[in-house]
């Protein structure tokens, strides 16, 4: 006799945490791609002529050029909830008022992180 | 509450036993002593007709044998149902492996901090340069290793994360092993590869 | 693969609509899951309208009014009605509770949906299998373990030592954590889950117990302990108030340490 399974993840009422959670898990996902592109790229230029032109070619595209600020926005992400994970793993932030805080805190240091980066490429 | 804890614990050892008896008797039927087995020889006793039929079905084939099914008993399944998810719980017992690769994932995820946030401004700036100043710039020493130890530890860090991500979803051992090698040999390829090319670069 | 749908025998279907008599004007809406496996193909959502000027303030409360009152088929655990015995924990609302210590008042507007706890084999209506549960704890030995001749009488402990354990000490095992956590959820055959965790740090942490190193090492593993991602469902799922995943990052932290 099977009997059934109780309803889970889309009855669960989303959690800050548990979605900050999977963004990471999925902001991992991107930049381990997005290492997949940068050894690539590296690669390219140590070949050079037609290969180093075309990579450049798709890079500084409109789409390669969003493509890579989503990149930079996902590893301003993961670097700031990868640092808050990181203090959990000391066993510092565990109350939950702390943990909605730095959450907020992540959220923040993400956009001003990913503006920084872009701020100082546009002006160089 | 504390009495309701202590409770709990004092009957644990005596339960364990009690299942860890029910999963021999299933396993050897031949220790008489077990009332699981009991219930088993009884079921059997009641049959001797069947027992008969048995020995001379080979000398005519015409009759028409059944043995019928000795229903076990509810108290009994659910018994060994419970041992079942006993021994299921204690599985294969541990890996030994899930502390090293926590601290492997942890040691790279602090090194990647500093070299991430140079790598993020210093290589975005690049990425509309052209061939020969991107290859300048990597040709240079510092840039050359660090760009080397960025790619090196974010791999290594990746690697662990994707193989951590398979566990979790693909439960299928066999398809879960191929899909971590996989991304090892990835991995590998691009590290190989990467590093190669910053010393063709810096030679 | 992990399955995020529910299986085809577990998609609930609308129920039936139980009329409310007579007039009120402080009518409440719960929708409870409904399962019988002696009838039902499919689980469904009955829906009952109660009357909340004369029931006492708790979830708990309604529903054993509507047991009295409306339809008395509806199977739940409870015992202690004030959070102490861990048995009618549920899903109330999407979140994991007691529903004996959630006010009805708190959940605020709209219907109240009632389901057992999550990712469960479902015995029956709100009632989920917890044996899986029960093996696991039984795993981990929860009981002390100690190597020193027998003291007269109990084993005593320095007051800071009992400090240790207080706070692992107060759960009810009602598993709102364990039944709220995602990576439970998909490898729940393996993980421990946060509420068997925390109850193997609480030996882990007893000054009187002297098997440290071997429950670390019965934890050191892929499966049993690293599926915890510090996702913190189960911190704030607790009805105690208590932090299964401070507990887990702790047991990590111990097991980092002895490399
Ligand atoms: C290009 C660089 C990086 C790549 C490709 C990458 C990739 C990944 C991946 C795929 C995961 C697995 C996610 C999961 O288990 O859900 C992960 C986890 C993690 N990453 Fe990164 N990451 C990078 C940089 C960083 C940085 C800079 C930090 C710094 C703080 C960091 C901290 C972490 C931590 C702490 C975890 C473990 C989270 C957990 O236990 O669930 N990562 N990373
Ligand atoms: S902190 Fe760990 S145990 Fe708790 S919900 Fe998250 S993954 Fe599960
Ligand atoms: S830790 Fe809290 S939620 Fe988990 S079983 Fe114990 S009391 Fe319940
Ligand atoms: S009835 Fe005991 S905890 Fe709710």
């Amino acid at each position: 006799m099977s009997r059934p399974l109780s309803p889970h993840l889309t009855w669960y009422k989303p959690q800050i945490t548990s979605t900050l959670s999977i963004l990471h898990r999925f902001t991992g996902i991107v930049l381990a791609l997005g290492a997949v592109a940068l050894s690539w790229w590296v690669a390219a230029v140590a070949i050079g002529g037609e290969t180093y032109a075309g990579t450049a070619w798709l890079y500084t595209s409109i789409a390669g050029q969003i493509v890579l600020f989503g990149w930079t926005l996902a590893l301003a992400f993961h670097l700031s909830n990868g640092i808050r994970h990181l203090f959990w793993d000391a066993g510092i932030g565990f109350d939950m008022p702390t943990v909605n805080r730095s959450g907020i805190a992540v959220l923040v240091m993400t956009a001003l992180l990913t503006l920084a980066v872009w701020l100082i490429v546009l002006l160089a | 509450m504390n009495d309701k804890g202590k409770n709990r614990q004092d009957d644990a050892p005596a339960k364990a036993s009690e299942k860890t008896s029910a999963v021999d008797a299933s396993s050897a039927q031949k220790s008489a002593d077990d009332s699981a087995v009991d219930s088993h020889n009884e079921a059997r006793e009641k049959q001797p007709a069947n027992d008969h039929q048995d020995d001379d079905a080979g000398e005519d084939g015409n009759e028409v044998i059944k043995v019928e099914r000795t229903p076990t008993s509810p108290a009994l399944l659910s018994q060994l149902r419970h041992s079942n998810h006993y021994h299921q719980a204690r599985g294969l017992g541990a890996g030994r492996a899930g502390a090293a690769t926590f601290r492997v994932q942890r040691l790279t995820a602090m090194a990647l901090i500093p070299l991430a946030i140079w790598f993020a401004v210093s290589v975005v700036r690049m990425s509309t340069a052209s061939q020969a100043a991107a290859a300048a710039w990597l040709a240079w020493p510092v840039n050359a290793v660090i760009m080397a130890l960025f790619i090196v530890i974010a791999l290594r860090h990746a690697v662990i994360g994707l193989q951590i991500i398979l566990e979790d979803y693909v439960h299928h051992e066999g398809l879960r092993a191929v899909c971590v090698l996989v991304v090892k040999a990835i991995g590998l390829l691009l590290g190989v590869g990467a590093v190669a090319a910053l010393i063709h670069l810096a030679l | 693969m992990a399955e995020l749908r529910l299986p085809k025998n577990s998609r609930v279907q609308e129920g039936k609509h139980w009329k409310h008599e007579g007039d009120s004007d402080n009518l409440k809406t719960f929708r409870i899951y409904r399962y019988d496996p002696a009838r039902d193909a499919l689980p469904r959502m009955d829906t009952y309208s109660l009357d909340l000027d004369d029931c006492g303030p708790m979830v708990l409360d309604a529903i054993l009014k509507i047991i009295d009152e409306i339809d008395p088929s509806i199977a739940l655990r409870r015992s202690c009605r004030e959070g102490v015995c861990g048995s009618c924990a549920m899903n109330i609302n999407g979140t994991n509770q007691l529903a004996c210590l959630c006010h009805i008042d708190d959940l605020g507007e709209g219907p109240v949906r009632l389901s057992p706890l999550p990712h469960l084999d479902v015995i029956k209506d709100l009632v989920g299998d917890l044996r899986r549960l029960y093996a696991q704890y039984e795993s981990i030995e929860p009981w002390l373990k100690n190597d020193q001749a027998e003291p007269e009488r109990e084993r005593l402990q320095l007051p800071e030592d009992r400090d240790k354990v207080d706070e692992d000490s107060k759960c009810i095992l009602c598993f709102c954590c364990a039944t709220s956590c995602p990576s439970y959820w998909w490898t729940g055959d393996k993980f421990l889950g946060p509420a068997i965790l925390l109850q193997a740090h609480r030996w882990l942490v007893d000054s009187r117990d002297d098997r440290t190193g071997e429950r670390l090492d019965a934890l050191d593993d892929t499966f049993k302990l690293y599926r915890c991602h510090t996702i913190m469902n189960c911190t704030s799922a607790c009805p105690k108030g208590l932090n299964p995943s401070k507990a887990i990052a702790d047991t990590k932290r111990m097991l980092a340490r002895r490399r």
